[in-house]
């Protein structure tokens, strides 16, 4: 949102001056040869290239998607009539939008928390709390759903959650008799939860910064969506856990937990709790993820959780006098023959991971630009507007189901999120549909569908980590993995949570229009 | 707004087509326009600025008339916010 001074003349309306600045304003200044939709192109080929690596060949390298963007970038340019300059020079306008630097400043911050968060134990934490729970065959998979959205809402990653997981408990659960792939389900289901809920996810940030809107009232206002298909996920994995046989494998499940357990990680829940609470009470996010930072760092050194140099190290190369002389400092170390310079820790890793993700960002918001000058997007939006989405009810019903298409197709789902962004905006906008509910609609579904699709994302880490379980355990068979298609169904909380979303938008439930109340900017402190 | 504000907010059914009574002041986009009359769609309520505003533009308007029956009415624009930028 940009916002004006009052600086018109004394004697003028207010806002006088503003309308005459708007109607200044140049109209699309790229022309394309083949038309307004040919500027779609740059974002249309970029979807293509999406699709065929992640959907088609199966390859989820973020940098991949970064390679497909400039190269659609490229390919734009060449159909531009005249003067490629206005085209350049638009790339650049689009990166620099607000919107791009504000989802990047809060991502790295992001990282920093999360790595952190594991770095000092805190699945160990939740395997403890699954030892001391000591359920049976039948809640495992209920107990495995809570606790993995406990993960999830505190590092906002479902990734790394499917992965730590589906390492721990998956094998766990095999082992005490309960069914695997409704084990599976409920891990998928708990990174549905925390990539939804949490602050620090990645599609919470995206959905907040693109739909104008502060990550902490998003946060607040996605709990009603969120919690009540949770309930029902909960209830329907302990009659499903009932209902559904597991396999007998001769061993004993507590083994596997046994070296992992330890209750003090449970005290980055304090540290996660510190986070929301902070972004609820209206703090800016960096402010909000700053406190939880401080606090994981304080918890990780004070009981001994994590030493410093997990958080981060200086390994100097032998032949820097200065580093050998402060070798003695917990953070610094003189690189070992065989082992490479360099900077590393959790604050390192974390803000690192994110590297790739913030480069496509920015190409993606540049491309969407282009759209957007070149007259493409106005074309789509009015055909969308005038012919699909003419009603409030039918606008949301587009906004659920668009976002679930884009989700089908681009699997990395903070890159789907992002390609959706600019028409949810619009459309949610064309009839003042609050920002909140415009950020709930929008990632509620890309939360849901990464995880449900057997080609998604989620899914696909899940599948990988479990690959590697034959070789960790004697007795786990290939037989025993789960396949990504049969676990579609067992996905309780993301099918729930795309069925609210479809509940709200036919009934009206939890809508708030921009009048009713309005959203606190992403900037604001 | 206290943070347990924040999280009790919107547990309702909101209608698709809100009501508003003459004099009330609120802040909304200009969804578009109808025969050079700048339209506030606020859900499938209409109502029609005074001024012509384009598109995208948050504006705070004051209610002139409003028929509960149609979902029609008419405002008076009080101020220009800004303009939505994605």
């Amino acid at each position: 949102m940009a916002r004006r001074d009052d600086d018109g003349d004394p004697g003028e309306e207010p806002f006088e001056a503003e309308l005459a600045e708007m109607a200044q304003q140049d109209d699309p200044a790229i022309e394309f040869y083949g038309g307004k939709g040919v500027s779609a192109l740059p974002i249309g080929l970029f979807i293509v290239w999406a699709i065929v690596q992640s959907g088609l060949f199966g390859i989820s390298d973020t940098t991949g998607l970064v390679i497909g963007m400039l190269v659609s970038l490229i390919v734009g340019m060449l159909f531009v009539r005249g003067d490629w300059k206005s085209y350049a020079n638009t790339i650049f306008e689009g990166m620099t939008q607000r919107v791009a630097a504000t989802a990047i400043v809060a991502w790295l911050w992001a990282g920093m928390f999360a790595s952190t968060l594991q770095a000092g134990g805190f699945v160990d934490g939740l395997v403890w709390a699954a030892t001391a729970l000591d359920v049976g065959a039948a809640l495992f998979p209920a107990a495995t759903f809570i606790l993995a959205a406990l993960l999830a809402t505190g590092i906002g990653t479902g990734y790394g959650t499917a992965v730590a997981f589906t390492t721990l408990f998956f094998p766990a659960g095999v082992l005490l008799g309960a069914n695997p792939v409704l084990v599976f389900g409920a891990i998928l289901s708990g990174a549905v939860f925390g990539d939804n809920l949490a602050p620090v996810s990645d599609t919470t940030i995206v959905s907040a910064v693109t739909q104008d809107a502060d990550i902490g009232g998003v946060v607040a206002s996605r709990f009603k969506y969120a919690i009540v298909p949770a309930m029902i996920a909960f209830v329907a994995y302990v009659v499903a856990g009932n209902l559904m046989p597991g396999i007998e494998v001769a061993g004993q499940a507590r083994e596997i937990f046994v070296d992992s357990a330890n209750p003090a990680g449970l005290l980055h829940l304090v540290s996660m709790g510190v986070v929301i609470a902070t972004a609820v009470r209206g703090r800016h996010i960096v402010e909000a993820i700053s406190w939880g930072l401080i606090v994981a760092v304080a918890f990780n050194l004070l009981f001994e959780l994590a030493g410093p140099a997990e958080m981060l190290l200086f390994r100097a190369p032998a032949r820097s006098g200065v580093a050998e002389a402060v070798s003695w400092l917990p953070i610094v170390e003189i690189a070992g023959s065989g082992e490479s310079p360099g900077v590393a820790g959790s604050l390192y890793s974390g803000a690192e991971g994110f590297f790739p993700l913030i480069v496509l960002t920015l190409l993606i918001v540049a491309g969407a630009r282009i759209m957007i000058r070149g007259g493409g997007f106005a074309a789509l939006q009015e055909w969308l507007l005038s012919r699909v989405a003419t009603t409030v009810t039918r606008a949301e019903t587009t906004m659920v189901l668009g976002t679930a298409a884009v989700n089908a197709m681009i699997t990395i789902n903070t890159a789907a999120e992002i390609a959706i962004a600019p028409y949810i905006s619009t459309i949610g906008r064309r009839f003042n549909i609050n920002g909140y509910r415009r950020a709930n609609i929008l990632d509620a579904n890309t939360s849901a569908l990464g995880y449900i699709f057997p080609w998604a994302g989620g899914v696909l880490v899940g599948v990988a980590a479990m690959q590697g379980l034959p070789d960790q355990y004697a007795w786990f068979e290939p037989s025993m993995m789960v396949n990504p298609v049969a676990v579609v169904p067992y996905v309780f909380h993301g099918w729930l949570l795309v069925a609210m979303f479809l509940f709200a938008a036919w009934t009206g439930f939890g809508r708030e229009y921009v009048s009713d109340r309005e959203a606190g900017e992403v900037g604001r402190v | 707004m206290s943070s347990l504000e924040k999280f009790l907010a919107g547990w309702r059914f909101r209608a698709r087509k809100p009501t508003f009574e003459p004099d009330a002041e609120l802040v909304a986009y200009v969804t578009d326009t109808d025969g050079g009359t700048s339209v506030l769609r606020i859900g499938d309520t209409r109502l029609e600025l005074d001024e012509h505003v384009p598109a995208d533009t948050q504006v705070r308007v004051r209610v002139t008339a409003f028929d509960g029956e149609s979902h029609r009415g008419e405002a008076e624009l009080l101020d220009v916010l800004g303009t939505a930028t994605f």
